[in-house]
């Protein structure tokens, strides 16, 4: 416990501090926030007592939390392995979970530190409530989102151990649940065939309506048993599947 | 301090290491030479038991203490991006629960004024520097090098060098290491293995192979003036041994005792530019496995 400590101050340390690279990526939904609740100001959603602007902040935070995981960890994790610091650390006495972990950890400060200024900006600019009476609701969704997109992680870095292919397969991961999960344009926006495509090839719309549901409409997240399902259900396979190829490449 | 004892190892159909018995004696710098692909790192990982394989290999401690007791520096050490010198020494010193004194350490290898800087605004003879401080941070019984001066330039490379052979001179701590630099084996090592295909094609002291290869063998190599009309292309002729002609040199293998007669011999021929040489491991190398010595100062297979 005391080496994932260490080992995670040190990374989250590294990571405050190449800050350039990352800060990009989590300034874009406070940014997007700010343009969005302009343009569509007042939209209201059809069948419901919502406006578009009232969902923005709980599509924006997976943007948050896909992009610390899926770019940011996805990408330090396979670079990591191809330039041999796993080993590095593992000589150490640190396993593959704990720096795997480890990185992770640090990726999460980011990411709440990005999903607080994000919530900061909405209460400022839009006058956006926090589902205080909720909060536990939230993050057992945060924590679900979180896990779908590391088991994403784990899966594709079983497939490529190359830190440059893992970097493009994940800015079109990225980007395909950011506009094609209903993440930037809510799916209400969509034409109907899209949206059921979405339904059947994007999890993360599963994901974007629970945390809706938690977060704007303040329901509980047993409420969304069948998206949260969905969603654990393919975190497990992503696991599985990545653990039958990281033994397949060690048995050849 | 680490006895091998047939160990092969096979990556899928592939063999790539094949009854491979070694020791490592205590206190002594033992060297891992051979080609790229040859088995050397493979052997490091076995050593290491950081891969599974077959056959036997026993360590002067317990083997669950082998990362206590074992540091490994990789190939081209790879620093995080923005790391600084002082902070991946901490974490070295506390993820390994060290009391070294990190100031008098960098001290001693150079490095205390870089200590704020970011490891990689370091040179490349600076980063392997601080590469063989960092295994020092537990104080091990064993370290292996595997192919720390590759990439370097030779002035970097003899730093390195003098760093290596202070380490096992003033710690006392037994080094492995792998290259495939001739020299650099021949200055460091005690003890050498030369490997071959996954296989051990030639073991002993540096010392050793030179002497078992030549003997009391040296060579000396002059050149003929052309005037003199008998002693054109290889009709030079000397009682002590082969002349070998190479382009306008003439090249004598000879023994030891009989050099006075040889010099006597060969400035009655007018010889001019002359050169004696006792036969280094880099010649004994090249005559046991005839391999050749390529313009980077590597073997390879040609």
């Amino acid at each position: 416990m005391n080496k994932m400590v260490v080992f995670t101050k040190y990374q989250t340390k590294l990571l405050l501090r190449n800050y350039k690279t990352t800060a990009i990526g989590f300034l874009m939904p406070v940014l997007m926030f700010v343009i969005f609740s302009n343009v569509f100001a007042d939209l209201e959603i059809t069948g419901t007592e919502y406006t578009i602007v009232d969902y923005l902040l709980p599509a924006f935070i997976p943007i948050i939390i896909i992009n610390a995981v899926i770019v940011i960890y996805g990408h330090y994790y396979t670079l990591y392995e191809e330039q041999g610091n796993l080993l590095k650390y593992r000589l150490l006495g640190l396993n593959n979970v704990t720096i795997s972990f480890g990185i992770f950890l640090a990726t999460l400060i980011f990411q709440i530190l990005a999903i607080l200024a994000l919530v900061a900006t909405a209460i400022i600019t839009s006058d956006v409530p926090i589902p205080y009476g909720n909060l536990l609701s939230v993050l057992v969704v945060l924590m679900v989102i979180n896990l779908f997109q590391f088991a994403i992680v784990y899966l594709v870095s079983s497939i490529t151990t190359k830190s440059a292919t893992y970097q493009s397969i994940s800015i079109i991961l990225f980007n395909f649940q950011m506009f094609l999960g209903g993440l930037t344009f809510p799916p209400e926006m969509f034409p109907n065939f899209l949206r059921t495509i979405v339904e059947f090839i994007n999890p993360i719309y599963y994901g974007l309506l629970a945390m809706r549901g938690v977060w704007t409409e303040k329901a509980s997240v047993f409420s969304y048993y069948q998206e949260i399902g969905l969603l654990v259900l393919l975190t497990a396979v992503f696991i599985v599947l990545a653990n039958f190829v990281k033994q397949r490449k060690v048995l050849t | 301090m680490i006895n091998i004892r047939e160990l092969s190892k096979n990556y899928g159909e592939k063999q790539v290491l094949k009854d491979i018995n070694l020791d490592v004696n205590d206190g002594e710098i033992f060297a891992i030479l051979g080609h790229n692909g040859a088995g050397k790192t493979t052997l490091i990982k076995c050593i290491m038991n950081l891969v599974e394989y077959k056959g036997k290999i026993t360590y002067a401690f317990p083997k669950e203490d082998l990362f206590k007791n074992i540091s490994l520096q990789m190939q081209s050490s790879v620093y995080e991006e923005g790391a600084r010198v002082y902070e991946i020494c901490n974490l070295y010193k506390k993820l390994l629960k060290s009391d070294v004194d990190l100031d008098e350490l960098l001290d001693e290898f150079g490095l205390l004024s870089f200590k704020k800087s970011n490891i990689n605004s370091l040179s490349g003879g600076e980063k392997q520097k601080l590469s063989i401080l960092l295994t020092l941070i537990n104080k091990p019984k064993v370290i292996i090098f595997d192919e720390i001066t590759t990439g370097l330039d030779i002035v970097a490379r003899r730093k390195v060098w003098s760093q290596i052979k202070k380490v096992n001179q003033e710690y006392g701590t037994n080094i492995i290491l792998t290259s495939h630099f001739l020299d650099e084996v021949e200055y460091l090592a005690d003890q050498v293995v030369i490997l071959e295909n996954g296989q051990v094609s030639l073991t002993g002291g540096v010392k050793d192979i030179v002497k078992q290869t030549y003997g009391n063998k040296k060579n000396i190599s002059f050149k003929i003036p052309s005037v003199v009309p008998n002693l054109e292309n290889d009709s030079f002729n000397l009682d002590f041994g082969n002349v070998v002609k190479n382009g306008d040199r003439y090249n004598v293998e000879y023994d030891t005792e009989d050099e006075i007669k040889v010099l006597e011999e060969v400035k009655r021929n007018n010889a001019i530019d002359i050169y004696i040489k006792d036969y280094s491991f880099e010649d004994a190398f090249l005559k046991n496995l005839g391999y050749v010595i390529n313009e980077k100062g590597e073997i390879t297979h040609e």
